[in-house]
């Protein structure tokens, strides 16, 4: 196996925990936390579609940048609405924020 | 950073789960920089392993924690992860055949100027991977949703 091989595998391990922890956590900072690990996979496999004999692809690292910067805005406003919800239900469980608001 | 990643979403403590999910960002990030993407690496560093921690560590401190979950491996989750795993198969037999993205946009018509026509079912390119991603994200979620009891409680 190649390089890329590993890397692509270490990116989809983290992009398929960080999607089951999104699926399965009952705690709205874990799944946030899910999702960031999601993105690790996500920067990975875009640095690794662009990696070459000469080095990593310009292309892939500017997709990388933009893809850190949007996660990180995504992320910032899911804790804020965490932060809201918590204060509109006292907890962060989606299950008993859900049976909650009805 | 597998493990650590791994290891932060398992953890029951939300303050361990932010410890290690900082040791991850820092990891992830010497990895770009050791394979030559200095600035994605240090960009990476200082948001996620700076900015975003900090936001974490200031929401923790806001909200307190919850009380742990009893069960730690739930059904659903041990399906979910090991559905993670199998997906690993078909991304390990593509990624062999890899053709990596372009420097340059024009790159791209010389790359796909195959003469047959249904080439394009056995070229790979990097982003063909999304039609392994997508099948496998949508079957961990179905199969998640299903074995769900909580979910069901609700309907």
């Amino acid at each position: 196996m190649s390089e890329s091989s590993y890397l692509l595998a270490t990116a989809a391990v983290l992009f398929f925990s960080g999607l089951t922890t999104i699926a399965t956590a009952r705690n709205l900072v874990k799944n946030i936390m899910g999702f960031q690990v999601m993105l690790f996979g996500v920067n990975l496999a875009l640095f690794t579609a662009g990696l070459s004999d000469t080095g990593p692809s310009l292309f892939s690292s500017t997709l990388v940048v933009l893809s850190i910067v949007m996660g990180a805005s995504v992320e910032a406003v899911a804790l804020s609405l965490a932060i809201f919800l918590y204060r509109k239900y006292g907890t962060l469980n989606p299950w008993l924020i859900r049976r909650l608001s009805h | 950073m597998v493990a650590s990643s791994v290891a932060a979403l398992l953890v029951r403590r939300l303050l361990w789960s932010l410890i290690l999910l900082f040791y991850s960002s820092m990891l992830l990030g010497g990895i770009l920089f050791w394979f030559g993407a200095v600035y994605a690496g240090l960009f990476h560093i200082i948001t996620f392993a700076g900015a975003v921690s900090v936001v974490f560590m200031v929401i923790i401190m806001l909200v307190g924690q919850d009380p742990p979950e009893k069960r730690l491996l739930r059904p659903e989750l041990i399906i979910g992860l090991a559905l993670a795993f199998a997906g690993l198969a078909p991304f390990l037999i593509l990624s062999e055949q890899l053709t990596p993205i372009p420097n340059k946009i024009q790159e791209t018509t010389l790359v796909n100027s195959s003469t047959d026509e249904l080439s394009f079912l056995w070229d790979f390119q990097a982003w063909s991977l999304l039609f392994v991603l997508l099948p496998v994200s949508a079957t961990i979620l179905a199969v998640v949703n299903l074995f769900s009891k909580e979910g069901e409680r609700n309907e």
